[in-house]
């Protein structure tokens, strides 16, 4: 080979491998050779996963998603009693159907369902629950929306409930109206959102299991209406900085006990959303609310309020959600107007294949009753995991350890639950 | 004898073919002219894998075969499954597995003794094998061999790794090595025609 060939040869792999470290260097430059097809705000429930989820029935421009859940679930203590606890198999069946429009403007879907349970040893535990719920949205402008939302649940009390009568055959069991209906419109950086709520609650009598005699529940019927206003701020992209303000009225028929439990209060609470580049997104609130009872042997609930959501896409494979949430809750509990009821809890999401997602679970809370002398502490620790396994099935196992310790005597608990689930869906 | 020897190395028969054979003394001479030369390719051979394993050739790479002087036995060949590569005159050689200079000095030793006198062959590599890539990248498949590429760019050229992609234990496979044994490989392994890059899935 010439001295010449010999150059020309070397230059040619010269230029081959400039042409391939250039390559390189336009993909290191972008910035996103880690974040390849990161979808913003995605955790690992919400990711799509176009292999596993279920396809569903097109129908006009609907998408019909039926559903059939089979879980087998072993309670160590049914009765969530501090001794003598009871335990039992339950079988739950639960059917749901979903309708989805996929509209590229507005929104419509339309859900119904139940839960059938059904336990081995203590029939008259096994109480149905169903709910039927519909929710819409028009999106008058790219800048204005209308959303209104409305479910009618039949559900049940659980055992342990300290307010719902531990003398009861069955467990109580109650209807649920919720309605909500409002509008948000965005100008600029600011937002202003417009919420009215309705919470219709609806019991139905107990019986008493040694003397058969009713134990009335329909004094505990009530209508909660509440009225909420947001204004939020986009102060940078990564933070939106909101003030809000709820009204409520809390308005019972009957007297409960003989106490007139009918109540309002408000809220009051500043906060921000947050959005660090999709990895950690949420959003955090602190302020105040009161509820102030019309009964005047009733006192005033009112405290500092803090909440919040916050979630953490720690690696694309790895999601942790903490969460805190404050709310003055209505109690039967003679002598005690309401309970400010606090609970935090941090959930870590774990995508080990593409079709196993494991996940465990950390609650703690605390139940100030207002009024009496009782502070009940609750616990719920938890793990699973789901397997998906196809785009029709999929099966899940989980257990959940959950105590309560409360000033009141014969109050505290542990219970055990181990859960298999099968469902099938379409 | 020392004549001999060199002038059958093809490529640097030029370079020593200004040493006269005549001196058989000039030992030393011949050496450091050997040394010179051998430093002239190396720079030459650093812009392909800049580890010890240097290219050989397989089934499926195009070669240009060119011997100076002579237009009927030059062209454009490939190397076929076998191995081997139809040459005009000289019928099936088997070039595959061998390096590019070892090809040349085969090629040599065919037309030497029957058809040429002192035959200046060079094969360059028009088109390589491609290479193979499978697992957790985006889209995986065969992609042709640019030179000089490492794991880092195979894997852009196959769409980038996905979400669930093992980036630290990525495994090649050599497309020269009959064994197919699984090597472990870095972003910066030297990517050769027919290897296969596998990247494994990661559970955490």
């Amino acid at each position: 080979m010439t001295n010449a060939r010999r150059k020309r040869r070397d230059a040619g792999m010269r230029r081959a491998a400039l042409g391939a470290g250039a390559l390189a260097m336009i993909v290191a430059g972008t910035g996103a050779v880690q974040a390849q097809g990161a979808v913003r705000n995605e955790t690992i429930q919400t990711r799509p996963r176009p292999l596993y989820d279920p396809l569903g029935i097109r129908t006009g421009g609907f998408l019909l998603l039926p559903s059939l859940d089979i879980t087998e679930t072993y309670d160590s203590n049914i009765f969530l009693t501090p001794s003598n606890a009871k335990n039992d198999f339950i079988t739950t069946i639960s059917p749901a159907v979903a309708l989805r429009s996929q509209w590229s403007n507005h929104a419509l879907n339309l859900g119904a369902g139940a839960d059938i349970n059904h336990y081995a040893d203590h029939g008259n535990e096994g109480v149905n629950d169903f709910f039927v719920k519909g929710d819409g949205r028009v999106d008058v402008s790219r800048n204005t929306r209308l959303f209104a939302e409305a479910s009618y649940n039949g559900l049940h009390e659980a055992r342990g409930n300290p307010n719902s009568p531990a003398a009861a055959v069955d467990p109580v069991d109650y209807r649920l109206l919720l309605a909500n209906a409002g509008f948000a419109h965005r100008l600029n950086r600011v937002e202003v959102r417009v919420t009215g709520d309705l919470a219709s609650y609806s019991y139905g009598d107990a019986v008493n299991a040694t003397t058969g005699a009713a134990i009335v529940q329909n004094t505990r019927d009530r209508d909660e209406y509440r009225v909420t206003g947001r204004v939020s701020y986009e102060i940078q992209p990564e933070y939106q900085a909101f003030l809000r303000a709820s009204f409520n009225n809390r308005n019972y028929d009957k007297l409960l006990g003989g106490f007139n439990r009918s109540s309002d209060g408000y809220e009051v609470v500043v906060g921000t959303d947050i959005d660090f580049t999709g990895v950690v997104f949420g959003e955090v609130f602190a302020g105040y609310r009161s509820q102030d009872y019309d009964d005047p042997r009733l006192s005033t609930v009112n405290g500092v309020t803090a909440g919040g959501k916050v979630f953490w896409n720690v690696t694309r494979l790895t999601t942790i959600t903490g969460s805190l949430t404050r709310s003055v809750e209505e109690t039967t509990i003679g002598g005690a107007s309401g309970y400010f009821s606090t609970s935090g809890s941090l959930q870590v999401d774990h995508e080990l294949r593409r079709n196993v997602l494991l996940d465990a679970h950390l609650k703690a809370g605390v139940n100030s009753y207002e009024g009496i002398n009782r502070d009940d502490d609750e616990y719920e620790l938890g793990i699973g995991a789901r397997y998906l396994i196809n785009r029709f099935a999929r099966a899940g196992l989980s257990y959940t350890y959950s105590r309560r310790n409360s000033d009141a005597a014969g109050s505290d608990y542990t219970d055990h639950q181990v859960a298999l689930t099968a469902r099938i869906q379409y | 004898m020392a004549a001999r020897r060199f002038a059958r190395r093809g490529a640097r028969a030029s370079i020593l073919e200004s040493v006269s054979s005549d001196e058989p003394g000039n030992v030393i001479g011949r050496v450091l002219l050997l040394l010179a030369a051998a430093a002239l390719l190396l720079p030459a051979q650093a812009a392909g894998p800049a580890e010890a394993t240097e290219y050989r050739l397989g089934s499926g790479d195009k070669l240009r075969v060119t011997v100076f002087g002579q237009e009927d036995l030059s062209g454009e060949f490939l190397v076929n499954g076998a191995g081997e590569v139809s040459l005009p005159l000289v019928g099936n050689l088997r070039l595959g597995g061998l390096t590019v200079r070892e090809a040349e000095r085969r090629v040599v030793d065919a037309l030497k003794p029957d058809y040429l006198v002192n035959p200046r062959v060079s094969i360059q590599v028009l088109n390589f094998r491609p290479f193979y890539i499978i697992g957790e990248v985006k889209e995986p498949g065969s992609y042709p061999y640019v030179g000089g590429m490492t794991v880092t760019e195979a894997v852009a050229l196959a769409g980038g790794y996905t979400y669930r992609a093992k980036k630290k234990e990525v495994i090649i496979i050599r497309g020269n090595d009959p064994k197919r044994t699984e090597q472990p490989a870095t972003d910066t392994t030297p990517v050769l025609p027919g290897d296969v890059i596998k990247v494994p899935e990661r559970f955490f």
